[in-house]
């Protein structure tokens, strides 16, 4: 995978630069794998310890209903979020991208989201979406029945879960879409119009096409990032209300202080994030290679 | 130029500092004592200027650290391996079993005086394998916090509270989250129908269960993950009438000006084998890891006196040695928990205590939340625990 | 045609309301709840105009011990990450700017570890620093050196394209004068790619700053303020919780507002779950 639009370049080889460029490679990679990619497989060791090596901590999961509950919640969640994300940040980045309507007032309100931290948006959320909330107290005052925003017995819950971690990372696809929308040429739209094309067609048939490149990409970004879902559920609902993977593993260390078994739950989740997180960069490898055959 | 005068600055003044450093030397820098509490930030404030008086006869700082009990626990098993940075922890009752490995034995540092400020059971459960290991520092029991506006006879026994949710769904509500206060909200139940943690098939514990299956359908929605702030927040914005907590949540309430005028607390109501609460809150440890552990078991011996003990419950509302003054506003708010005394039960502390507490959560939040059948819930999660774990059960009924 | 370029026009106008609405209403009413008492709060139906000011949850903020030195954490431990963070950002950046192998080094190393979850490193980690001694230290060094690994990708990628702009004869040029390759590096490079190292210091602040996962487990007591808001908010404290949330807002949100343009193209770099 090449980083688009820039070119590497090679300077004069010489052994004194090559050497320096070893080192500045070599140093920050080694940071970064000591501290984050040494732990999780740690982690992945001792998930297999239950009082001496065993799969014990993997059955005893296998054996909760929860489990299964935050496994399913875990690929829900964040196919749902995901098309919130897309469809919201298309229609963002389509009307902003319109000279028309540029605007510094809706661009920095669109971007307001990504600005404040997650926390405070989850605070907010919260506020808003309580049995007792700005939400119902809105409805009420409408003479509408108040709703189970975050009830843990209700599908509602998923589906604010899914809405409240949509609408923080938003202003992100928005703003790779936008990156790729500018890169269409004039050119295209103006011939679309010259045969006759309606709004519709122009953009079924022109934008989406010529932005596929940036959607795929921005689709596998905020994809793997969307399945590590933490602090919203955390925050929302509890680590029993919506369950996903990661709060539950939170759960069993916090909670239940069984570290061991709470490795194993987060070990499934990096299987999982694993797993799509390849598979989508796969499939997007044999989709820009096909896009250049064809051209 | 700038630099130049700040420097000329520097060396003129440098002969200065060095005296004043020199005077400096006199006097030794106090010991630092580091308690770790599960207060609220607030009442660390407090507690810390209600020790003043040990920091001047011991010529001290003690540091007030405001955390969760898990978080201590976490701290205390982490700090165990390594070098430590505290001297004394605050450990909840539920973890007493299996932290004892990480407490230094306290016989030799609480005198036989010091016994009588707290009751017989209180001590048994901080006594494992004959050695105390911890001493009871803030005790606390549940009491039922009432909506008094909304319900002004609060229910007294199990028919009128199954008839006041019948009658009001979703007003009254249970910490299930699938934590420890799960089984302090539930446990009364089973314990006075008879039942036992140690015993789950006991016809006592299936009528027990059976009666929350009843309840379970009136109880409030989000009841699965209610825990004692969450369903505090509740009863302050009214979503919940009937809950059941401890005393800070009375203090919590009195805070936001939202008691004794809107909520109150009774006793929790009794059932076919009378009445019983759980008994919980914070024991004092000095982890084995502690840097002063002399200072320590000196604060223990200071806490641990009838006058001290008088002016914690007077200047910081712990009432778990010494109930509130008759007549006083504490004495309203606390009413409940003052009835409920008599009645205070203990959880067994043994080492496998938290793996059967694991199974006996998932059993209750089956029947609870997933409509699961007594004994069949019962049979899949907390026989199998019970069997492995040798509980000392401790005596019901016990005075305070 | 006409109908259907008016119901554009008015699908616009919704949407631009939409947004507008959702980013402000939420922060009024974070506002209303900061100055209000908390009897008024919890009051039903809710009230949308305070009826009594109080300036006690901003007194508390400032004046609660707890509070004020995870106000200073949280600015030493993104303040030192950022540093860490861009300095081997920059290093990682300029070599893979110059080689096609460190490219794809560099580019595979930053992949893999997104695809690591937060709670699968964080709880081994946490062991791993208590061994070490830096477990929920009260300086949060543990928790600046996690959260300089997190960022290292981000500074990458936005010095990336600084570095790569660079003329390859000014650095030729010096070389030939007798400049050693680390000399060309720090009197040459870094000078010119000057803009793209005050946004990865501000963009890895700005990431520490609001990190939550690493920071509610492994600094347990020692807290940052993401992890104390959260404790204030489940606590049921909500007038502290909404004068601290306002105040986290307040740098984040300068920084985004004025660094705007820069903005696109970098943010797809960085991501802390």
């Amino acid at each position: 995978m090449r980083l688009c639009g820039i070119r590497s370049r090679f300077t004069t080889v010489n052994a004194a630069s090559k050497r320096l460029r070893t080192v500045f490679v070599v140093v920050p990679c080694i940071f970064m794998i000591a501290m984050l990619l040494l732990p999780a497989l740690n982690g992945l060791l001792l998930s297999f310890d239950h009082h001496g090596p065993s799969l014990a901590n993997y059955r005893i999961l296998f054996d909760d209903s929860m489990f299964w509950r935050a496994l399913g919640n875990n690929l829900l969640v964040p196919f749902g979020s995901v098309i919130v994300e897309f469809v919201l940040g298309l229609a963002l980045a389509l009307m902003l991208t319109a000279r028309r309507s540029r605007s510094a007032l809706i661009e920095t309100a669109a971007i307001l989201p990504f600005a404040i931290p997650e926390i405070v948006i989850l605070t907010l959320a919260r506020y808003i979406f309580l049995p007792r909330g700005y939400l119902n107290g809105a409805l009420a005052m409408a003479g509408m029945h108040a709703l189970p925003w975050l009830s843990p017995r209700s599908p509602l819950a998923t589906f604010t879960v899914i809405l409240v971690d949509a609408w923080h990372v938003t202003p992100v696809v928005m703003l790779m879409l936008m990156a790729g929308l500018q890169t269409i040429p004039d050119e295209l739209y103006e011939a679309a119009r010259l045969d006759g094309a309606g709004t519709f067609a122009t953009f079924w048939f022109v934008t989406i096409p010529m932005l596929m490149p940036a959607i795929v990409g921005a689709l596998i970004l905020r994809g793997i990032d969307a399945l590590r879902i933490f602090s919203t559920v955390l925050v929302l609902t509890g680590p029993e209300g919506v369950p996903v993977l990661s709060t539950y593993s939170y759960s069993l260390w916090d909670d239940a202080q069984k570290p061991h078994e709470a490795m194993a739950a987060s070990m499934i989740l990096a299987l999982m994030v694993t797993m799509i997180g390849v598979g989508g960069l796969l499939a997007a490898r044999r989709f820009s290679r096909d896009d250049g055959a064809r051209a | 130029m700038k630099a130049m005068r700040a420097v000329h600055l520097l060396c003129r003044s440098t002969p200065l500092l060095l005296i004043l450093l020199a005077g400096c030397q006199g006097s030794p820098p106090p010991d630092q004592l580091n308690i770790a509490l599960a207060v609220f930030p607030d009442e660390a404030a407090r507690y810390g200027s209600f020790v003043s008086d040990f920091e001047s006869q011991h010529h001290v700082h003690v540091k007030v650290l405001a955390q969760t009990y898990s978080d201590i626990l976490q701290a205390m098993r982490v700090q165990a391996g390594s070098h430590g940075a505290l001297d004394l922890v605050e450990l909840d009752l539920a973890t007493l079993g299996e932290a004892h490995g990480y407490a230094q034995p306290l016989d030799a540092v609480v005198s036989p005086s010091a016994r009588p400020l707290f009751s017989k059971e209180a001590w048994d459960a901080a006594t494992i394998d004959r050695r105390l290991y911890f001493v009871p520092h803030r005790l606390m029991w549940q009491a039922m916090i009432y909506n008094h506006v909304e319900v002004p006879n609060p229910p007294a026994t199990w028919n009128e509270l199954e008839r006041f949710a019948r009658d009001h769904p979703g007003k009254l509500a249970l910490k299930g989250a699938r934590y420890e206060g799960a089984i302090c909200d539930v446990m009364p139940f089973i314990w006075t129908a008879g039942g036992n943690e140690c015993t789950p098939d006991a016809p006592g514990s299936i009528r027990a269960l059976d009666f929350l299956q009843q309840l379970a359908p009136n109880l409030n929605d989000e009841s699965a993950v209610f825990r004692e702030m969450s369903v505090l927040e509740a009863q302050a914005r009214g979503s919940v009438w009937i809950h059941f907590n401890w005393p800070f949540a009375m203090g919590y309430l009195h805070a936001k000006g939202l008691a004794p005028n809107v909520n109150l607390s009774a006793a929790i109501p009794a059932g076919p084998d009378g009445r019983a609460t759980a008994l919980g809150g914070g024991y004092l440890a000095i982890p084995n890891s502690a840097p002063h552990p002399k200072l320590a078991a000196e604060f223990i011996q200071y806490l641990l006196t009838a006058d001290t003990q008088a002016k914690l419950s007077r200047e910081l509302g712990w009432y778990g040695s010494v109930p509130p003054a008759p007549g006083s506003e504490d004495a309203q708010l606390y009413a409940g928990y003052t009835a409920m005394r008599p009645y205070v039960r203990a959880r067994p502390t043994v080492d496998c205590y938290s793996d059967l507490s694991d199974q006996w959560r998932r059993a209750i939040r089956a029947v609870l939340f997933d409509d699961a059948v007594p004994t069949s819930a019962i049979a899949s999660n907390v026989l199998n625990a019970a069997d492995r774990c040798v509980c000392a059960e401790s005596a019901p009924g016990s005075q305070l | 045609m006409n109908i259907r370029s008016r119901a554009l026009a008015a699908a616009r106008f919704a949407l631009s309301a939409f947004v507008i609405v959702a980013a402000v209403l939420p922060l009024y009413l974070l506002a209303k709840q900061s100055v209000t008492p908390e009897l008024e709060t919890f009051a039903w139906p809710p009230h949308w105009t305070p009826h009594h000011l109080t300036l006690a949850h901003f007194i508390s903020v400032f004046e609660v011990n707890e509070l004020r030195s995870a106000v200073l954490r949280s600015l030493g431990v993104a303040a030192v990450s950022a540093a860490i963070a861009t300095l081997l950002g920059a290093m990682l950046a300029h070599a893979m700017a110059r080689s096609s192998i460190a490219q794809r080094i560099g580019l595979s190393t930053v992949s893999g570890i997104r695809l690591l979850p937060m709670i699968a490193v964080a709880i081994p980690l946490g062991i791993i620093l208590a061994t070490v001694g830096i477990y929920d230290s009260p300086s949060g060094i543990g928790l600046a050196i996690v959260h300089a690994a997190i960022a290292i990708p981000t500074a990458a990628l936005t010095l990336y394209a600084a570095f790569a702009a660079i003329p390859l004869e000014i650095e030729e040029a010096a070389w030939i004068d007798g400049a050693s390759p680390i000399r060309i590096f720090l009197t040459i490079d870094l000078p010119m790619a000057r803009a793209s190292i005050a946004t990865a210091l501000i963009l890895c602040f700005i990431l520490s700053w609001d990190e939550f996962g690493f920071a509610l487990l492994v600094q347990q007591t020692n807290r940052t303020l993401p992890p104390l808001l959260y404790y204030y908010t489940v606590f049921g404290n909500v007038g502290p919780a909404s004068a601290l949330a306002l105040l986290m807002m307040i740098p984040a949100v300068c920084v985004v507002v004025a660094l705007g343009p820069a903005l696109r193209g970098t943010l797809t770099a960085g991501s802390s779950r």
